[in-house]
C-alpha cells in the first residue's frame, strides 16, 4: 500500500470506512439485538462519507495490491463532486427512512439492501481502477434489485424482472468490453482510468452497458418501472444519485485526461440526449402517478447530461470545463430530484396545521423552479455550465442547441407544473403522520443546494452575468412559456395523451409485433389508454421443451453407444482431414 | 531425508488406515468414528500444508514403487498436484463434518464412512500420480470406491441408477485403459512432463497419437461429464447429499477434468498437442457441453438435478482453459478447478440442507424458504452469484483469465460463448434465489428445532457451507495477493510449464 505524502491516518481511515462502514452495518443486521441501533448509525456512516468528500484534497490514492485484481482507491475532483452528491442525498434517504418505514414489518430487508447500495456507490465513486469500478458497479446494481421489489406488489415484480434482465444485459456487455479493452492494453490490471485508444467495439460496449444505468433513449424503459415502485426514499436514492453511476462510468471510461476527438460519439450523444430530454416530456405528461412523472423528469435530465457529455466528446480540449460543468448539474439534479420525490411521501400524509402546509409547497414549488432551472437557482447556474461552452461547438450544434437548449428548459416546466398538480389531488394516506426527522431529512436537501449553489456562484465569479437583468430575462422566459402552458391547459382540464410506463417495452413486448401495431391504430383513433401490463415471460420453455426431447433420447442405450461412436468417427475426421 | 521421501505416503495413508480401522467398528461406536474421521482428515490437511511449504521452497517429492517389472507406480508432488491435493483435502474435511450431522441416526454408517475415507484417499492418489498407470489406476478405484457411496440408500430406484453409473464409468474406463496400454507400446513408459515425450514421434505416427489422444479424452470425459458423455451424473444425484457434494467438487467430475489437464499439458504438452490440432476439436466440445448443460439445467425443478446440469457446464471450463492453450486461460482453466469445486460443494451443502431438514427437494416448493434458513440460504446466494461470475466472486475471476485468454489466443467468438453462458448461469439461479428471499411461503415448515443454539438446523450442517461459500468469497475478493489459488496458478504456469 503505497500512499500520496500529504495523506494522513484520519484521510486513509475515512477513505477506507467510507465504502466498508455501511457494508459491516449491513451484515450486522442478521443479529436482530442490533437492529434498532443499527438504523440510527446509518445515517451517520453517509454522514462519515460527507466528510470524506469535504476533508479530503482531491488526489490522494491508496493502492491495494491485494484487493481482487489489484485495486486503486481514491479521491479526484470528479470524483469528489460526485461523492458530495451521493452522500448528502443517502443521508437524506437514510434519516427519512427511520421515520418513513417505522411500521413496516420488512423494514431491515429494506435496510439491508439500502445499506448495500450505499456502501457499493461510494466505492464506486471512489474506485481509480476499471475493475474496481466494475466490481461496484455491478454490486451496486444487483443490491439495487433488493429495493425496488421491497413492495413485493405486482407492479414491484414486473419492475423487478425488467431490470434484473437489463442489469445482466449491461453486466455481459461490460465484461465483454473489459475484456476486449484489457485484451488490448496488455495490462490486466487496468491501472489506468483514461484510455489511450480503444477500439471502438470496446468502447461501444461499455458505452453501452453505462447507457443502461443512465436511463438513456432507447434503454429507460426500466427506470420509469422501476423508481416509482420502490418505497420514497429509496426512488429518491435511485433516480437522484444510482442513475448518475452510468453518467460517471462514461467520464470515467473516456478518454477525458486526452485531446482525443469523437466526432460520430459525440453527434450521436448529442442526438439521444436532445431526443431523451424532449422524449421523458411527452411520455411523462401522459403520466398519472406522481413518482413515474419524477422519474420520466429524470430521463429527460439525463438526457442534458448526455447532450453534456456529447459536447465533451467533440470539444476534447474543454474537458475539464465540461466536467465541471456535468459534475454540478449532476450535484444540482440529484438534489432536487432527490428532494422532489422525498416530497412526494410527505404529500401522502396528512398535514394538520396550515404552517407545515405552506412551507411544503413553498419547497416543493421551489424546487421545481430549481429542476427547471428558474433564475437565481442552482438550476440557473448549471444551465450556465452547460451554455459556457455550447458557443464554441462547431457551426450547426451550435445553433441548435442555442434554440433547444431553452426549450428543455420550458419543457421541464411543463412536466413539473404537471407533477405539482398531480401532488395538489393527491389522495391521503393515513399511514404514519411526517415526523420532525422526515421533514428535517426533506428540507435539508434544500438547504444543500442553497447553500451548495451560493458556493458555487462565488466560486465561478458568474454573479453579474446571471444576475444582470439581461441574464435574469434569458432564464426566466421559457419558464414562464412553460409555466403559462401547464396552468392554460389543466385549467381548461385537458388530459394528455397517455402511454402506460415503460413506454416502448409494451409495444416490444406483446405476443406478436402486429398486435401491438394494430393497438397503436386503435389508441390513435379512439386516444385512450389501451395497453395493460402483460406479464413479462422469457420464452424459456419454448427453448427448453427441444432439450428436453433430445435429453430423453439421450438416456437410451443405443443412443449413447451410438453417440459414443459417432463422436469417435467425428473426432477421427477432424483430426485427419 | 526420511519424512520428504515418505510424506507422499503418508498422505495417502492418512485416510486409508482410518478408513479401514473404520470398516471394522461397530455401527453403535459414533463417538470414535466420529473423531477418527476428524482426526484424520485434519492430519491429512496438515501433511498437505506441509508438502505445499516444501514445494514452494523447491522441493522434489517423489516416491517409485516397483509394482511389476517395467511398470512402476510412481508418486510426485508438483505443483499442479498440490493444488488438487489442498483442494481435496480442505474439502474433505469439511464435507465429513458436514456428513457427520447429515447421516445421524440413519443405518450402515460405518460402511459409509469407510468408503468415504477410501474415495479420499484413491482422489489424492489421482493427483499425485506421477506416470500415466498411476493415473489409470487410481482413475478406476475411484469408479469402485464412489459406487457404494452413489448406492448407499440402496432402494431399487437407487440401485438401477447406480448400474448406469458403473456402466458409464467402466466403460470409459475400459477405453482410458485401452488407450494407456496404446501409448506405451509406442513410446514405452509415460511420464508425466513438460519435456514433450511425445515430440520424437509426431512426424511418423501422427495419425496414430491422434487416436489415441481422443481415446484419452473420452476416457476421462466420462468422468468429466463431457456432452454427450454425461448421462450418469443427473441420475447420480440420487446419492445422499455430502456424496454428491464431493463427487461434483472433488472427486469424479474434478477428476476427469483433472485428467484432461494431464493429458494435454504432462502428456502431450501443448506445443504437441496443437501440432497435432488437437485443440480445436477439445473446444468445440468443451464449448457444446457448457452451453448443452446450461440449457438443461434451465428446465429441472429438482433442485439436485438442476445443480448437475450446472456442473455439467462449469466443469468444461476447466478444459476449455486448457484447450484455449495460451496461458491466460490455462491459469482460468486451473483457477476453475479451485472455485468450481468451492462453489459447488456450497450448493449442494445447501441443497442436502434443505432436503434434510424441510425436505425440500424442488424448486417450486422452496417459496419464502429463505425465512426459514437465512445462513443456508445466504450461502447458497453467493455461491450462486458466484457461478454466474458476478464480481467479486470466484467464478468471476476464472471467467476474466478464459476471456483474457481466449482473446490473446484470437478466438474472440468464446467471449460470445462466455456471454450466453453467463446469461443461462443467470436464467437458472436468479429465479432460485428469487423465490428463496422473496416469494411468500407457502407451506408451513416446523420451527427451528435446535432449540439450544437457536439454529436452524445442526451447527455442523450450517457452518461448512458457510465456510466454502466465504472462501469461494475470499479467492475472488483476494484474488491478486500470495495466498489465493490464482497466484498458485500463477507459479505453476509460470515455473512448471514456463509459459
Amino acid at each position: 500500500m503505497n500512499t500520496a505524502s500529504f495523506a494522513t491516518p484520519l484521510h486513509i481511515s475515512l477513505l477506507f470506512l467510507t465504502p466498508s462502514l455501511p457494508l459491516v452495518l449491513a451484515f450486522m443486521l442478521a443479529v436482530p439485538r442490533l437492529r434498532r441501533l443499527i438504523t440510527i448509525l446509518a445515517p451517520l456512516t453517509a454522514l462519515l462519507a460527507v466528510a470524506t468528500a469535504l476533508l479530503i484534497q482531491p488526489g490522494l490514492e491508496l493502492e491495494f495490491d491485494w484487493f481482487f485484481m489489484g485495486g486503486r482507491m481514491g479521491l479526484d475532483h470528479l470524483g469528489s463532486r460526485f461523492l458530495l452528491l451521493s452522500a448528502l442525498v443517502w443521508f437524506a434517504a437514510s434519516l427519512y427512512t427511520t421515520r418513513y418505514l417505522q411500521g413496516d414489518e420488512r423494514r431491515h430487508h429494506f435496510w439491508f439492501f439500502f445499506l448495500l447500495s450505499m456502501s457499493f456507490n461510494f466505492g464506486l465513486i471512489l474506485a481509480q481502477d476499471m475493475l474496481g469500478f466494475y466490481l461496484f458497479f455491478a454490486l451496486m446494481s444487483f443490491s439495487a434489485y433488493g429495493l425496488i421489489v421491497h413492495r413485493r406488489t405486482k407492479e414491484a415484480r414486473q419492475a423487478g424482472i425488467v431490470y434484473i434482465i437489463l442489469v445482466m444485459v449491461g453486466e455481459v456487455l461490460l465484461f465483454t468490453g473489459m475484456t476486449l479493452l484489457a485484451n488490448k492494453m496488455a495490462n490486466i490490471e487496468l491501472t489506468t482510468v483514461a484510455v489511450t485508444s480503444p477500439t471502438s467495439l470496446s468502447l461501444s460496449l461499455i458505452l453501452l452497458s453505462f447507457a443502461i444505468k443512465a436511463g438513456a433513449l432507447p434503454l429507460h424503459v426500466w427506470l420509469p418501472l422501476a423508481h416509482p415502485v420502490a418505497p420514497v426514499p429509496a426512488s429518491a436514492v435511485l433516480s437522484g444519485v444510482m442513475i448518475k453511476a452510468g453518467l460517471l462510468g462514461w467520464l470515467r471510461f473516456l478518454p477525458t485526461g486526452l485531446d482525443i476527438s469523437m466526432p460520430d460519439w459525440a453527434a450521436l450523444f448529442i442526438i439521444m440526449g436532445l431526443l431523451a430530454a424532449f422524449y421523458g416530456v411527452v411520455i411523462g405528461l401522459g403520466q398519472h402517478d406522481v413518482k413515474t412523472v419524477l422519474a420520466y423528469s429524470s430521463i429527460s435530465q439525463m438526457g442534458l447530461m448526455t447532450v453534456m457529455v456529447g459536447c465533451g466528446m467533440m470539444l476534447p480540449r474543454l474537458w475539464p470545463q465540461v466536467m465541471a460543468a456535468i459534475s454540478i448539474y449532476a450535484l444540482h439534479h440529484g438534489l432536487a430530484k432527490g428532494f422532489l420525490f422525498l416530497g412526494v411521501g410527505i404529500a401522502r400524509q396528512n398535514m394538520d396545521s396550515g404552517i407545515p402546509r405552506m412551507m411544503f409547497w413553498v419547497g416543493l414549488v421551489t424546487a421545481c423552479l430549481a429542476l427547471a432551472g428558474a433564475p437565481l437557482t442552482s438550476g440557473a447556474l448549471a444551465k450556465h455550465g452547460i451554455k459556457s461552452f455550447t458557443h464554441e461547438l462547431p457551426g450547426m450544434w451550435s445553433t441548435l442547441l442555442a434554440f433547444l437548449l431553452p426549450c428543455t428548459a420550458a419543457a421541464t416546466t411543463l412536466l413539473l407544473g404537471h407533477f405539482l398538480f398531480l401532488v395538489h389531488d393527491l389522495k391521503k394516506k393515513q399511514t404514519v403522520t411526517p415526523g420532525p426527522t422526515m421533514f428535517l431529512a426533506w428540507g435539508l436537501v434544500l438547504i444543500c443546494l442553497i447553500v451548495l449553489s451560493w458556493i458555487w456562484s462565488r466560486q465561478q465569479r458568474i454573479d453579474t452575468e446571471l444576475h444582470s437583468v439581461i441574464g435574469i430575462w434569458q432564464d426566466a422566459w421559457p419558464i414562464l412559456v412553460g409555466g403559462l402552458l401547464i396552468w392554460g391547459l389543466k385549467k381548461r382540464g385537458r388530459e394528455f395523451f397517455s402511454v402506460p410506463a415503460g413506454d416502448i417495452l409494451w409495444f416490444i413486448s406483446g405476443n406478436n409485433k402486429m398486435a401491438a401495431l394494430w393497438k397503436l391504430v386503435l389508441f390513435l383513433r379512439k386516444g385512450e389508454p389501451f395497453l395493460e401490463l402483460r406479464k413479462l415471460k422469457l420464452p424459456l420453455d419454448e427453448l427448453t421443451s427441444g432439450s428436453r426431447q433430445l435429453e430423453k433420447i439421450l438416456k437410451r442405450w443405443a443412443v449413447v453407444g451410438l453417440c459414443y461412436l459417432s463422436l469417435c468417427l467425428l473426432i477421427l475426421v477432424l483430426l485427419i482431414k | 531425508m526420511f519424512w520428504e521421501k515418505w510424506l507422499l505416503l503418508m498422505i495417502l495413508l492418512s485416510s486409508l488406515i482410518p478408513g479401514l480401522i473404520i470398516f471394522c467398528l461397530k455401527e453403535t461406536s459414533h463417538t470414535l468414528r466420529t473423531s477418527l474421521n476428524i482426526f484424520s482428515a485434519t492430519l491429512k490437511l496438515i501433511l498437505v500444508l506441509t508438502m505445499i511449504h516444501g514445494i514452494y521452497l523447491g522441493q522434489d517429492y517423489i516416491l517409485k514403487i516397483n509394482l511389476l517389472p517395467d511398470v512402476d507406480l510412481i508418486l510426485r508432488a508438483d505443483p499442479l498436484s498440490a493444488l488438487f491435493v489442498t483442494l481435496s483435502s480442505i474439502l474433505w474435511l469439511l464435507t465429513t463434518i458436514y456428513s457427520i450431522a447429515y447421516l445421524e441416526g440413519s443405518p450402515n454408517r460405518s460402511q459409509f464412512f469407510g468408503y468415504f475415507s477410501l474415495c479420499v484417499t484413491v482422489t489424492i492418489g489421482i493427483a499425485l500420480a506421477g506416470n500415466l498407470i498411476t493415473f489409470l489406476f487410481f482413475f478406476e478405484m475411484l469408479t469402485l470406491t464412489t459406487y457404494p457411496l452413489v448406492i448407499h440408500r440402496g432402494t431399487s430406484e437407487v440401485v438401477a441408477a447406480g448400474r448406469v453409473y458403473l456402466l458409464y464409468t467402466i466403460a470409459g474406463g475400459f477405453v482410458l485403459f485401452f488407450a494407456t496400454i496404446w501409448l506405451r507400446t509406442i513410446v514405452g513408459t509415460v511420464d508425466f512432463s513438460t519435456s514433450g515425450l511425445l515430440t520424437p514421434y509426431i512426424a511418423e505416427r501422427s495419425t496414430t497419437l491422434k487416436i489415441i489422444f481422443m481415446l484419452l479424452i473420452i476416457g476421462v470425459g466420462v468422468k468429466a461429464a463431457l456432452v454427450p458423455l454425461h448421462g450418469w451424473l443427473p441420475r447420480a444425484m440420487v446419492a445422499p447429499a455430502p456424496v454428491s457434494a464431493l463427487l461434483h467438487a472433488v472427486a469424479v467430475v474434478k477428476a476427469g477434468a483433472f485428467g484432461i489437464i494431464r493429458i494435454v499439458l504432462d502428456v502431450y504438452d501443448l506445443q504437441t498437442a496443437s501440432d497435432l490440432g488437437l485443440l480445436s476439436p477439445l473446444i468445440f466440445i468443451t464449448t457444446l457441453t457448457i452451453i448443452y448443460g446450461s440449457i438443461c439445467a434451465l428446465r429441472q425443478d429438482n433442485l439436485k438435478h438442476r445443480l448437475a446440469f450446472s456442473t455439467v457446464s462449469q466443469v468444461s471450463y476447466i478444459a476449455l482453459g486448457i484447450s484455449i492453450g495460451s496461458p491466460l486461460a490455462i491459469m482460468g482453466g486451473m483457477a476453475h478447478l479451485v472455485h468450481q469445486g468451492l462453489m459447488k460443494i456450497t450448493l449442494f451443502f445447501c441443497a442436502g440442507n434443505l432436503a434434510e431438514t424441510l425436505e425440500i427437494h424442488e424448486i417450486s416448493r422452496m417459496n419464502g424458504v429463505a425465512r426459514r434458513m437465512p445462513y443456508t440460504m445466504g450461502a447458497f446466494t453467493l455461491a450462486a452469484l458466484g457461478m454466474i461470475g458476478i464480481p467479486p466472486m470466484a467464478g468471476f475471476v476464472s471467467k476474466w483469465y478464459l476471456g483474457l485468454g481466449a482473446l490473446s489466443q484470437n478466438y474472440p467468438w468464446l467471449l460470445l460463448i462466455l456471454v450466453v453462458s453467463t446469461l443461462l448461469n443467470a436464467a437458472y439461479f436468479l429465479p432460485v434465489i428469487y423465490a428463496a428471499w422473496f416469494k411468500k411461503q407457502e407451506e408451513e415448515w416446523s420451527k427451528n428445532p435446535e432449540r439450544n443454539t437457536g439454529l436452524e438446523c445442526h451447527w455442523m450442517l450450517v457452518l461448512p457451507p458457510l465456510i466454502t461459500a466465504g472462501a469461494a468469497l475470499a479467492v475472488g475478493l483476494l484474488a491478486n495477493s500470495d495466498l489465493s489459488p490464482l497466484a498458485w496458478v500463477r507459479f505453476i504456469v509460470t515455473k512448471e510449464y514456463g509459459l
